[in-house]
This record gives C-alpha cells, sequence and structure tokens, in this order.
C-alpha cells in the first residue's frame, strides 16, 4: 500500500524533526545568525544525507604565466577570500535547523606548493589537485574552502582554489579571482588597494527571504507551470537513473579560436551571444541523440536581482529548465533564434526553485525530472592580469551532477567544452565517444548554419564509413540471386530427387515426383481457369498435403497465392478476398460454403469432377510456354495480409525473387541438405510459414505438416519432433518458451530429439529465459539461432546464433548481423546513421525488400522509402522498431518505435517484471501488458499462468513482486491464465487477453441503490474502469493513495480516505455513507487497521499519529503485526484533507474523543502508542484513561521526549509564519505528491495546530498535573533520528510524566521509523506486549 | 518520450520522389535526395503527398509486377 495522500506526505522531508522544527527561529534571527538561503538548503540536505561526498564542492585553478611576486600572490588571495564573508559562516543544526552563523574571517591559510623540483611538475600539479579534490570539506568545522599556490617554476604559477557549494556558486568564484587579480595589481604597483566590491551575505540572504514572499515568486510559478504544461517525459542521453555518485566523469575538449569566433559571429548575426548558440548545439544534439523532439535543457542560473547581491558571493544559484521544440527539418540558425528568444523569458523567471517547480509538477513522488542535460555557461573574466601577468582560468569541479552538464567558458584561444557526467549513468568509453561526436557536431552546425539539424553530420569519416558499410552490411554481397522463379527451383529438386519424399501430413506421404506430378495437373488446371502472372489465386485449405499442392500449383501457374486462413474470422476473410481480388480461390465444399466468397470463382479440390478433370490432364512438367504470359522471377509469388496496429490488413506483395535471394543468403550459414526434415508449423498465411515450406522443397528435404491441434499442445509438439526426427525447427519465442517446460516436463522425450537449429522469427526473443534450455541441451545440438525479420522484407532480415554464454551474457534481443544480400541501417530523426549504442529505427535494404503493398500506393511510397544510402536508385524498408548496435557490431532490438513504455515519466522494461513473475511461487509462465484505460493512465496488468494444482493470489503477486521491484513496475492489477493466448502464427495474442478486474471473474454486482451508484460513478470515474461493481475492490481496480483522496473528496458527505481504505468496495463505502448519514456525519477517531479475524485479540494497540499526520501511517505496522495483536488507528479530526471543513480539536477534546471509543471499541487489554508530537497526546489519553480506571498495559512514545523549555517552543509555533514553515520543509523535499495550495494551507494549518497543541499540553502538564502515571512508558528511538539526538538522557525526561521509562533503539532509523521500519518497530512491541518471542508477519 | 520519425513529422515538408520506373517514395525535404530519384512533387505537406500519389483510390492494378 502507498502513502496516504494528505497530512502524512509531510514526513518524508521532515527528517530534522519536529521538536526542532518547533523551536526553530522564524523570520529572524538572533545576532549573527543567518537562515540558508533556498539555495544553500538544497546543498545542505543533499550533503547530510551524503556525508563525506567531496562533490559538492566548486574548484578553480588559475594559471599565472611571468614572474609573481609568490608572496604579494599569497596576500592577495588571502585578502580577496578572507573578504567575502560568504565562506567564514559555519553551518550547523544544533537542535535549531540548519543555520549559518556569521563570524570573523577564518585565517586563510594560502600553502606554497613548490613543485619545481619534481620530474614533469605540471603533471605533479595535477595530481595534488586531484587528490585534494578527494577530500571532503567539512561544513560543520570548516574551513569551507581550499586555497593553495602550486609553483610549477619560477614563472609559472597556479592558484588553486576549492569552495563548498553550500556557500559559494559559480558567480562567486569569478568575483573573488577578479578581486585577488586587483588586489595584487595594487599591491604590486604600490598604489592603495581599492575598496572591496562585495556586498554583505545579509543582503543576499534578505533578497532570497524577500522573495520567497513576494507576489514576483507567485508570478513565476505561474509562468512555470504554464510553460512547463504538457511535459511528458524529458529527454537524456541515457535512460539509466541514478543518485549523485562520490565522483564524476568529465571529458574536456577545446573549441579553436576559428570556431569560436565563427560561433560568435553566428550569433551576433541573429542578434544573440555565443552561449546561447552553444546551448542550441547541445539542444540539437540531444535531439539527434534521443530522436524527441520536446527537448528540456537545465541551465544553471545565478538567480540574483540586485545590483549589489550580483556583486556578492554566497550561494544562491538555482536551475531553471529551457524547453524547445527540435525539429530535424529546421536550421541550426532557426535553433539558434528558438534558444535566444526563449532564454531570454525564462531567464526573467529564474529565481523560482526548480525544486519547488519540481514539487508543483508532481515529479518529486516518482523521482521524474524537469530537465535533462544541463548547459553550463561559465562567464569568466577569462582575460584576468595579476600585475600585467596573464592569468588564464580552467574550472577543476562545478558541484554534483546526477546526470549529464556541460560545460562550457572562453578561454584565450578559444572555447574550453567539459562534459561532467554521473558514473552511475555513463561510462567512460560512452562519455569519451559523447565528446568525439559532440565536438564533431558542434564544429558541423557552426560551418553551415542553415543546414538542418537533422542533417548535420557527428561522425568522422571511418565510423560513419563502418556503420553504412561493414556492419550494415553493404560489404558483404550475397552471391548474385539467380533470375529463377520458384516454379524452376521447384522442379529442378523434384528431378533431382523424384523418389525422396517430399511432404509428410498425417501419416500419409509424397515424394517429390508424386509431389510435381500432382502440382503439375493442377497448375494446368489452374491455367484454364486464367490464373497467370501478374494475378492471384486465394487458397483457403486447412493443414494438408493438399494445401502443399494447391499453393505450389499456384506458384507454378504463374499466378501469386494469397493465404486465407480458415480460422480467420469471416469478416477479415471477406475483406482480403474483396482487397486482393482474386481470380480463383482454391479450397474445399465445405469451406467454399462455409466462408464469404461472393463472386470469387472457386476451385474445390474434393469435388469429384475436379478430380476427373484433373486426371485427365498431364502430369509432365509445365513449360512457360504453356501459362497466359511468361513467368519471371520478378513477378509476385505470394500476398501475405498484415495488420498494422492501426488501420486495416494490407497485402504484401512478395515477387519470386525475394525468396529464392532469402534461401541463397540463408543456405551458407545453415548448410541446409537433403537430410533436413522441417515443420510447418505456422499458418501458411504467416510469412514464416514461407521459409518452412521452401526451405525443405528447394533443398531436396522432407516437410512435416504439423496438425493443428499438435500445434497448440507443447508436449504433443515435442514428441512429434522427436518421432519424426526434426533438424530444422521455426518457432516463435512464445511458443518455444511453452516447447521448452514441455522438454523439461517431459526429458524422456527431450532426449530423442534430432534437432540441428531452432529458428527464432515474429517475435522480440527474451535470451534470459533459454537458461532452462540451455541447462539441458548443449549450445550446437541444436544451435539456437535469433533471425529478426518482417514481412516486408521476406521472411528473415538478420542472423545471430546464440550459445549459452551470449544468451546469458548479452542484454535484451540480441538479432546478430543483417544476412547476406541485405543490408540493416540504424538511423535517426534526420536519417543518419547513430553512433555505436544510441538507440535508432531499423530500415532494410537489398534484395528481399517487397514491391509493396497492394492497392495501398500511398502507404508503399511512405514505408517503402528511396534509399539514401547503397545504390542509385534502390529503396529501404522502414520498419518503425528500435535498435541499436554493440560494441562488436551487432543489432541489440529495442521493440517498437511507437511502443516505447512509459509509466510515469519512467521506461518499463515489461521484460524485467516478467522475469520477476515468473519467478514467484507457483507462477509457471506470465507476461505483462499495458492498458491503458479511459482516464488515459497507462497501468501495467500481470498475466500469470500458474503451475499445475496451484492458483495464484493477486494480492500475493502484489506483495511479492513490491518486495522485487520498484513501485512504478509493480502491475496494478493481476490475471490467472490456464494458459497465455497465442495467435494462430504462435505470438502473444494481446487481444485474446481478458481485462484486468480479478473480483469480476465472479459475479458483477450492479448497484442497487443511490449510495452504491453514487460510488460506482466515482470509483468509474477515478479509476477509468467501466463497469464497476459493488463487490470490485477500489485497489484491485488499480486505485492508490492519491485517487483515495480524489474519490473521498468527490463524494464527501464527511467520507475520509481512511474510509476508502478500510471499505475499499463500492458496497461498503456505501454502508459507510449510509452509517455516516446517521450519526449526523460524526465520524469515529478510532480505526481498525488490522483485518477482522473474528476471535477477540490478546491485545489491542492504539496508535496516534505524528504531528499533522494521519491514521494511515499505521497500516504498515499494521500489516507487520501477528494475528493476535490488533492495531486500532486516531484519525484526527481535521487531518484529512479530503475533508477540509472538518473542526480541528484541542488535545483535550481529541483525548476525550479517544478515551470514550477505547470504552466502546476496544475489548479487553491495550496499549497506547504516540509518535513524536502525538506521544503527548498519548500521554494525556493515559491520564484520562487512569482516572476513569481503565489502565492502559503500557504507553510507548515514539521519537519523542519532552521538551526541556515548552513555553519557547509554545511561542515559536505561534510566531513562525505559514510560508517559512512550507518552505523549511519544501527545502528538505517534504510536501511531494499533488498538494494544491488549497491542500498545502489545510495541512500546514494542521501542522500549526498540532505544534501549538503539544507544546501547550507540556506547559500544562508540568504545572498542572499533581501526580504521575501509573502507566509504564516505553520509549523508542531510532539511532539516526536527528530529532531526537541525546536520547540517551533525554528519554528520562519522560520521568516528569510517569514513573517507569523504559528505552529502545531501532538501529539506523530515521524519524520516521514508524512507517519505515515498520518490521522492527512491530518485533520491539510484540517482545514488550506477548510473553513469548514473535512469529512476526513478514 | 516522443520519438519523432523524419517520415511521420505531420509538420514536415515533403516531396515525392520517383525512381524512373515504378516506384514513389514519399521524401523529407530537408534531407539530400538520395541518387536515382528524382523530384516528381514538392514541397508540400505530407498529406498532399501522399494525396499526389494517390493513395486510397484503388485505381488499376497496383504496381505489382515489373
Amino acid at each position: 500500500m502507498e502513502d496516504l495522500g494528505g497530512g502524512d506526505r509531510v514526513e518524508s522531508g521532515w527528517r530534522a524533526g519536529w521538536s526542532k522544527l518547533i523551536r526553530m527561529g522564524t523570520t529572524s534571527t538572533s545576532g549573527n545568525e543567518l537562515p540558508l538561503t533556498a539555495a544553500q538548503s538544497g546543498i545542505w540536505y543533499a550533503q547530510e544525507f551524503a556525508q563525506g561526498n567531496p562533490v559538492y564542492a566548486l574548484a578553480d585553478c588559475l594559471e599565472i604565466q611571468g614572474g609573481i611576486d609568490r608572496a604579494l600572490l599569497g596576500e592577495a588571495v588571502r585578502r580577496a577570500v578572507s573578504e567575502a564573508e560568504a565562506v567564514h559562516v559555519r553551518c550547523g543544526d544544533d537542535g535549531d535547523g540548519p543555520v549559518q552563523r556569521m563570524r570573523s574571517a577564518d585565517c586563510v591559510p594560502v600553502p606554497t606548493v613548490d613543485l619545481r623540483g619534481a620530474d614533469d611538475p605540471r603533471a605533479a600539479a595535477e595530481e595534488w589537485m586531484r587528490a585534494d579534490l578527494g577530500l571532503p570539506l567539512d561544513v560543520t568545522d570548516g574551513p569551507l574552502f581550499t586555497q593553495a599556490i602550486l609553483v610549477l617554476g619560477d614563472d609559472l604559477h597556479l592558484w588553486y582554489q576549492r569552495w563548498h557549494h553550500l556557500v559559494f556558486d559559480g558567480l562567486s568564484t569569478s568575483l573573488v579571482a577578479q578581486r585577488a587579480a586587483a588586489v595584487y595589481t595594487a599591491l604590486a604597483a604600490g598604489e592603495p588597494v581599492p575598496a572591496c566590491p562585495f556586498g554583505r551575505l545579509q543582503e543576499l540572504v534578505d533578497e532570497d527571504r524577500h522573495y520567497r514572499d513576494s507576489p514576483d515568486r507567485a508570478a513565476d510559478r505561474a509562468f512555470w507551470l504554464e510553460r512547463m504544461s504538457g511535459l511528458l517525459d524529458v529527454p537524456a542521453l541515457s535512460e539509466r537513473v541514478a543518485p549523485v555518485a562520490h565522483e564524476l566523469l568529465r571529458e574536456t575538449f577545446e573549441v579553436p579560436a576559428a570556431e569560436r569566433d565563427a560561433l560568435r559571429e553566428l550569433a551576433h548575426s541573429l542578434g544573440t551571444d555565443w552561449p546561447r548558440a552553444v546551448i542550441a548545439v547541445v539542444a540539437a544534439y540531444v535531439h539527434r541523440m534521443t530522436g524527441a523532439d520536446d527537448i528540456v535543457l537545465g541551465l544553471p542560473v545565478p538567480s540574483r536581482r540586485a545590483a549589489t547581491v550580483r556583486a556578492t558571493p554566497g550561494m544562491a544559484s538555482n536551475i531553471i529548465p529551457l524547453r524547445l521544440s527540435v525539429r530535424p527539418h529546421r536550421g541550426f540558425a532557426d535553433l539558434v533564434r528558438q534558444v535566444a528568444e526563449e532564454a531570454g523569458q525564462v531567464l526573467r523567471h529564474q529565481r523560482y526553485r526548480y525544486e519547488d517547480l519540481r514539487r508543483d509538477l508532481g515529479r518529486l513522488e516518482d523521482g521524474g525530472r524537469v530537465f535533462g542535460p544541463q548547459v553550463n555557461v561559465l562567464r569568466f573574466d577569462y582575460d584576468l592580469s595579476f600585475g600585467g601577468h596573464r592569468a588564464e582560468l580552467r574550472n577543476l569541479a562545478l558541484g554534483p551532477v546526477d546526470d549529464l552538464m556541460f560545460a562550457v567558458y572562453e578561454i584565450a584561444d578559444g572555447l574550453r567544452l567539459h562534459i561532467d557526467a554521473n558514473p552511475a549513468v555513463y561510462r567512460t568509453d560512452e562519455l569519451h565517444r559523447h565528446g568525439e561526436h559532440f565536438a564533431r557536431f558542434l564544429r558541423r552546425a557552426v560551418a553551415d548554419p542553415t543546414r538542418p539539424v537533422g542533417r548535420i553530420n557527428m561522425l568522422d569519416s571511418t565510423e560513419r564509413a563502418r556503420l553504412l558499410g561493414e556492419w550494415s552490411g553493404d560489404c558483404h554481397p550475397a552471391e548474385p540471386v539467380p533470375d529463377h522463379t520458384l516454379a524452376m527451383c521447384f522442379e529442378e529438386q523434384a528431378r533431382r530427387s523424384p523418389e525422396s519424399v517430399a511432404v509428410t501430413s498425417d501419416g500419409t506421404s509424397l515424394t517429390y515426383g508424386e509431389l510435381d506430378a500432382r502440382v503439375n495437373r493442377l497448375a494446368r488446371h489452374l491455367i484454364a481457369r486464367d490464373a497467370g502472372p501478374d494475378r492471384f489465386v486465394a487458397v483457403a485449405l486447412p493443414r494438408s498435403a493438399e494445401l502443399i499442392v494447391a499453393v505450389l500449383a499456384v506458384i507454378k501457374s504463374g499466378a501469386a497465392y494469397v493465404p486465407v486462413d480458415p480460422d480467420y474470422p469471416l469478416g477479415r476473410i471477406a475483406y482480403i478476398l474483396r482487397d486482393a481480388d482474386p481470380e480463383l480461390l482454391v479450397t474445399t465444399s465445405e469451406l467454399g460454403a462455409r466462408l464469404p466468397v461472393s463472386g470469387v470463382p472457386t476451385v474445390l479440390l474434393d469435388d469429384h469432377r475436379l478430380g476427373e478433370e484433373l486426371d485427365a490432364l498431364s502430369d509432365a512438367g509445365l513449360q512457360d510456354g504453356e501459362r497466359i504470359a511468361p513467368l519471371s522471377a520478378m513477378h509476385p509469388a505470394y500476398v501475405i495480409y498484415t495488420s498494422g496496429s492501426t488501420g486495416r490488413p494490407k497485402g504484401v506483395v512478395v515477387p519470386h525473387r525475394n525468396v529464392v535471394a532469402l534461401l541463397a543468403s540463408t543456405r551458407p550459414l545453415f548448410g541446409f541438405h537433403a537430410d533436413d526434415v522441417w515443420t510447418m508449423f505456422h499458418s501458411y498465411a504467416f510469412d514464416f510459414s514461407v521459409w518452412e515450406l521452401w526451405g525443405p522443397l528447394l533443398h531436396g528435404g522432407r516437410l512435416v505438416m504439423v496438425p493443428y491441434a499438435t500445434s497448440r499442445s507443447p508436449e504433443d509438439f515435442l514428441a512429434l519432433l522427436a518421432d519424426e526426427g526434426v533438424t530444422v525447427l521455426s518457432q516463435t519465442p512464445s511458443a518455444f518458451y511453452q516447447l521448452m517446460r514441455a522438454d523439461q516436463d517431459r526429458p524422456e522425450i527431450g532426449d530423442r530429439l534430432s534437432l540441428r537449429y531452432v529458428v527464432f522469427g515474429g517475435e522480440a526473443l527474451d535470451l534470459d529465459r533459454l537458461a532452462e534450455w540451455y541447462a539441458r541441451h548443449p549450445d550446437d545440438a541444436p544451435v539456437l539461432v535469433n533471425m529478426y525479420g518482417i514481412t516486408e522484407t521476406t521472411v528473415h532480415v538478420s542472423h545471430g546464433a546464440l550459445d549459452a554464454s551470449t544468451a546469458a551474457g548479452e542484454p535484451g534481443s540480441l538479432i546478430g548481423t543483417s544476412l547476406p544480400g541485405l543490408r540493416v541501417y540504424v538511423l535517426d530523426s534526420g536519417l543518419q546513421p547513430v553512433p555505436v549504442g544510441v538507440t535508432g529505427e531499423m530500415y532494410v535494404a537489398g534484395e528481399q525488400v517487397a514491391r509493396g503493398y497492394l492497392n495501398r500506393p500511398g502507404l508503399t511510397a511512405e514505408r517503402f522509402v528511396a534509399a539514401p544510402y547503397g545504390a542509385a536508385g534502390s529503396r529501404m524498408y522502414r520498419s518503425g522498431d528500435l535498435a541499436r548496435w554493440t560494441a562488436e557490431g551487432r543489432l541489440e532490438y529495442l521493440g517498437r518505435a511507437d511502443e516505447q513504455v512509459k509509466i510515469r515519466g519512467f521506461r518499463i522494461e515489461l521484460g524485467e517484471i516478467e522475469a520477476e513473475l515468473r519467478d514467484l511461487d507457483g507462477v509457471r509462465d506470465a507476461r505483462v501488458v499495458v492498458r491503458e484505460d479511459a482516464a488515459g493512465d497507462a497501468a501495467l496488468t500481470g498475466y500469470a499462468v500458474p503451475k499445475p494444482g496451484e492458483a495464484v493470489d493477486a494480492g500475493r503477486l502484489r506483495a511479492a513482486l513490491a518486495e522485487r521491484l520498484p513501485a512504478h513496475m509493480v502491475p496494478t492489477a493481476f490475471v490467472s491464465l490456464d494458459a497465455l493466448p497465442l495467435t494462430a502464427n504462435g505470438k502473444l495474442d494481446h487481444r485474446a487477453l481478458p481485462a484486468p478486474s480479478p473480483e469480476r471473474t465472479s459475479l458483477l454486482m450492479a448497484p442497487r441503490d443511490v449510495e452504491e451508484r453514487g460510488v460506482v460513478a466515482a470509483f468509474g470515474e477515478f479509476l477509468a474502469v467501466p463497469g464497476v461493481g459493488i463487490d470490485d475492490n477500489f485497489f484491485d481496480l488499480g486505485g492508490d493513495s492519491f485517487k483515495a483522496v480524489r474519490i473521498a473528496r468527490r463524494i464527501g458527505r464527511g467520507l475520509s480516505v481512511v474510509d476508502v481504505f478500510k471499505s475499499p468496495t463500492p458496497r461498503a463505502l456505501a454502508e459507510r455513507l449510509r452509517d455516516l448519514g446517521a450519526v449526523g456525519g460524526e465520524r469515529p477517531v478510532l480505526h481498525r487497521l488490522t483485518p477482522d479475524r473474528g476471535v477477540a485479540p490478546a491485545l489491542c494497540l492504539v496508535c496516534i499519529p505524528y504531528g499533522g499526520g494521519a491514521a494511515t501511517a499505521y497500516q504498515p505496522l499494521a500489516d507487520h503485526l501477528p494475528a493476535e495483536l490488533e492495531l486500532w488507528a486516531a484519525a484526527l479530526p481535521g487531518h484529512d484533507p479530503s475533508v477540509p471543513d472538518e473542526k480541528l480539536l484541542t488535545w483535550e477534546e481529541a483525548a476525550e474523543r479517544i478515551v470514550e471509543e477505547i470504552a466502546t471499541s476496544v475489548r479487553g487489554p491495550f496499549a497506547l502508542y504516540g509518535h513524536c508530537a502525538g506521544s503527548t497526546l498519548t500521554a494525556l489519553v493515559a491520564r484520562e484513561l487512569e482516572r476513569r480506571g481503565r489502565m492502559p498495559r503500557a504507553v510507548f512514545a515514539g521519537a519523542a521526549f519532552p521538551d526541556p523549555d515548552p513555553q519557547a517552543l509554545l511561542d515559536s509555533a505561534h510566531t513562525r509564519s505559514d510560508d517559512s514553515l512550507h518552505a523549511f520543509l519544501g527545502s528538505l523535499g517534504g510536501f511531494e505528491g499533488a498538494l494544491d495550495d488549497a491542500d498545502l494551507r489545510t495541512v500546514l494549518a494542521v501542522v500549526r495546530h498540532d505544534m501549538q497543541q503539544g507544546a501547550s499540553f507540556q506547559t500544562k502538564a508540568r504545572t498542572q498535573w499533581g501526580s504521575q502515571l501509573q502507566t509504564p512508558f516505553h520509549v523508542v528511538i531510532g539511532d539516526a533520528d536527528t530529532a531526537t539526538v541525546g536520547y540517551e538522557s533525554g528519554h528520562l525526561d519522560w520521568k516528569h510524566f510517569t514513573s517507569q521509562v523504559e528505552l529502545s533503539v531501532i538501529p539506523g532509523a530515521g524519524h520516521y521509523f514508524v512507517k519505515h521500519q515498520a518490521p522492527e518497530l512491530a518485533r520491539i512491541l510484540c517482545d514488550r506486549l506477548l510473553d513469548r518471542p514473535a512469529a512476526l508477519v513478514r | 518520450m516522443a520519438r519523432i520519425n523524419p517520415f511521420d513529422d505531420a509538420e514536415g515538408s515533403y516531396y515525392v520522389l520517383f525512381d524512373g520506373e515504378d516506384h514513389h517514395s514519399l521524401w523529407p525535404s530537408f534531407a539530400d535526395i538520395p541518387a536515382g530519384w528524382t523530384v516528381e512533387h514538392g514541397p508540400a505537406g505530407r498529406q498532399a503527398c501522399l494525396d499526389h500519389i494517390g493513395d486510397g483510390c484503388p485505381g488499376p492494378r497496383p504496381a505489382t509486377a515489373a
């Protein structure tokens, strides 16, 4: 179960704790203490959670040429650094939240490191600096900077400077460098040092704070929400996501002066400056690398307004998104213009924090980004002079990067570019390639700015030649394809081996001689009835030897056969016959009578008159002169109809020559021979059958027709393979996985197999799944071969022989390399070849490309397109499939271009989820698909086939997967199936997968009254599921906590989120509504969160939430308690944002309600638990209960002990402003999720209320309680909870209220262990409350 | 992430290319025209180009055989 909406969302960012929050300064700060800026807060918490990580720092190195006065330089640096107030603060959090304390300037050590004696002084300097960059800077004790002068030679010095990003940003480093240069220059000239130009830190902090409460901020927020509306997904150069690492990868290169000048000139001519042009290059590059047109870059900005603040060193910088529409056909100069215009607009709104924007856009909850790669333009004064000695700046570090950042700045002879990347996301070689490609891309973009973005070439000639030549297959033409028709090829084979068996079907066999004779007779009959070249003959027959005879006869007549699978829906058959308009339909009387053959003349093979006619015809070889026109290899051999994802089926017209080419190119790869036995497993309407038909017949092998029933039974099929001695098997992966299981279940059959090859086609192969096969069979008997293919390019395109180690070691679906005679290009949005490792779309050119789609010239012209590479005038087929090149030049298949699965912006690997699902106990096979609900939300549905004799349960599957996969990858619904439905072609039949509705496998009950109708309507609306029954479970239908809030609010009438959780079906929820109506809308406070087990529990635990929290925060704990413990949680009135009008209660009122309900609802012994601020209410409840003579077994106080100065706490709770409270929580990452402004205010009001109640209770209790409680207190603390530092003695302060206090500590737990360490907490409670070690629920 | 294909860009500008025999090809006008093909129509919008090729009307038997 996910977090509930509402108050308890606050907690995730609320790690600094309750009591701290209460006491934290309001708007005034005492003495020389300043709050952190919003920018600083971000770094503070990031660093606190990654203590010792040295990447939160900026570093530069100034190289000063000439005989400088080292002592003076040291003095200048010391002075400039001393003047920068920001770096001399101490930051800390000693109970009042993070603050920076102003103090007199640190002594600034500027050590001189003399490296003149080193073998290679420069290398020694680099090493020295690298080592320093790896050391963390201590934010608590300082110093927050490192300065050093490295002496490389008498005339060569480096000033090394490093700053913690908590106190310094990019602008600051250049301010200090300029100041040091000015001081040195004055000192060297013996002139007075000019006045310090820096502003005061106080001004910067004030500007930041004033902004947060200003109308400007609201206007900025509105601007950004509008600007970012409709943003689905933010393209990045990698699909991987990882937290900031301890180091960064950096790729550096320089742009020569001439290019920089050209860039500058171009920018000027467009009315802008060179940095905007560089940003445009990055945008174009990201577009080309991802194929996305909606590009969002992150721009680090100084985020300062007043002139004095712009001259103030400190940390105020922000990152703002720059959203651009990049189209391949638009010129690069156009894009520069767009960047200039857009940047001009967004920079005006640069003070709005990107952390806030992420929250506004609902991206915090799912870790989603609001920008892709960053572009950091460093505006140094590169012409710094130290008393006439030129100094050149080189950046060494720019702070943390979680993905990738381009940084650029001007140097004397050009520009320097760094690409900083997170090593957890990018490999070194990958980053290196980006460096090379980007540098070339930039050069070529600038060289010809009118060139469309799609045509800028980023490859060097060697790489391009390899991609378009060797790898695509252009350098390996097959043997010239003989200009033969299939008819000629078959006749030749029949002459060679007339006595060999050609076809086995249902126990009968035909030799090549017999087959040819029957084919000749029927072909002559078809010719007599107008069949011939360029004409079509439809064939609708069951699987039989006659089917083979008929197909061959059509081929021999010169006509193209149009397969019509009799099992197809009648509508589709009628469509095919209408569209192809065949001369004849070859079928049987029974089928002829059943199928919609309207108007097409039939040839009924079982008609005895036809038998007599055929007997009268010659069975001798058919001469070309007998045909109505000469037959050539370019004439169509067949028309196979395929379904697209959209629109009507289309007939792919494939000539003889294509099939001859397919066999010519695969022959040397497989070494097919006359002893091979092939199966015809697939429907002859699926083009895999073309391979299964001509493979044996043109090599003298034997074709075994697989009866339909056998093809549906993996075990029977396995037996057939063994009995018939099949050597070449073609399978879709889906069908093979089932066969693999049969082989495992029946090893005695599997051991008799004679397979030489298993050829995969028709679907993506999941290499991982082959492990169980390889466990039982050697790599080479049979050889498993993955072949990517498409009907439009004649069955197969690529070939990749597999073995156990490839299958185990390679990611995804490796499809090998193109067949000889074919070329596969992987191209980007500009039709340019993509570099290694970059995803592009596959285009296939060569002998096997079909003629096009029948009757669809437009569709043909958009899919069979001119080939920009290869022979003049050639065509290529645009596959719509995604792939990338491995470093070895092999293709990895990545799915359909139009079917990228994304959920909440995450790319979902369905295969990964399927693998986990299959691994679960009791699951034999599984598939996961994305179904879109009516609201347009993509939702994952898992289909599981249980092992024989077992059953699968949706709840169990969901819970088990939730432990193995991130939440966004856990299907919202599960369906149990006896077997996965396959299409006639052996692929997963998506349309046959039933809609997910596990509850509805039983009876669907319609709503019976107005209450149920209302609830059903609300379910239908928010879950986007039609036809909800009254017993359908909200969560099984895909509901989550956010939707629960919306439902409760829509229904209203006092219904709360808790009600939806407790009564998740329309029937139960309607019942609840009736109850609410009966009691006049007053809802009970206590809710049982453990299931009703029908027996009296050993003990009840009554829980009171933390400040601002909801009852459902205790659900994880409830889920982890053993059956004999019952958990009730208090939903305090006014704490549920879905019921905003509810009145908040004082602690006294709340205690009274709780005590009353304990009296009526809770039977037997019980204990109380209160977390954080809730512990004070718990103490009050305990006192009231003791007064009434009903003593709790114990009181547990989680993550809390009394404050030594409750009055100060109370004052602070009154004075703290909403915005500062929110800002504080926001800076912690709190308030995540889709809280709108009204909700936010509600939650803040609740937080404040609980603060005040807790504080005033403590004040009153100390003065007004006459005696201590009798109930023992048990304090539970997380030892990583910064809110309860000092708990070792602090927990004893509970002795103000009770005589007995004990302590338990949860190691490693933070403040909210009630949710995040529920199992550990459950263990402590059980140990304390039950007289035995508890058998806990996992 | 919406991945755009240069042949599917509704806002793009296109040609209809002809190979001199019997094939037509839609072609994004920003890209170089491949050798062996000539412009028969355009630059024009995508739909205008498809209309020029004449999808939708059955017409004569298509270019199925050479």
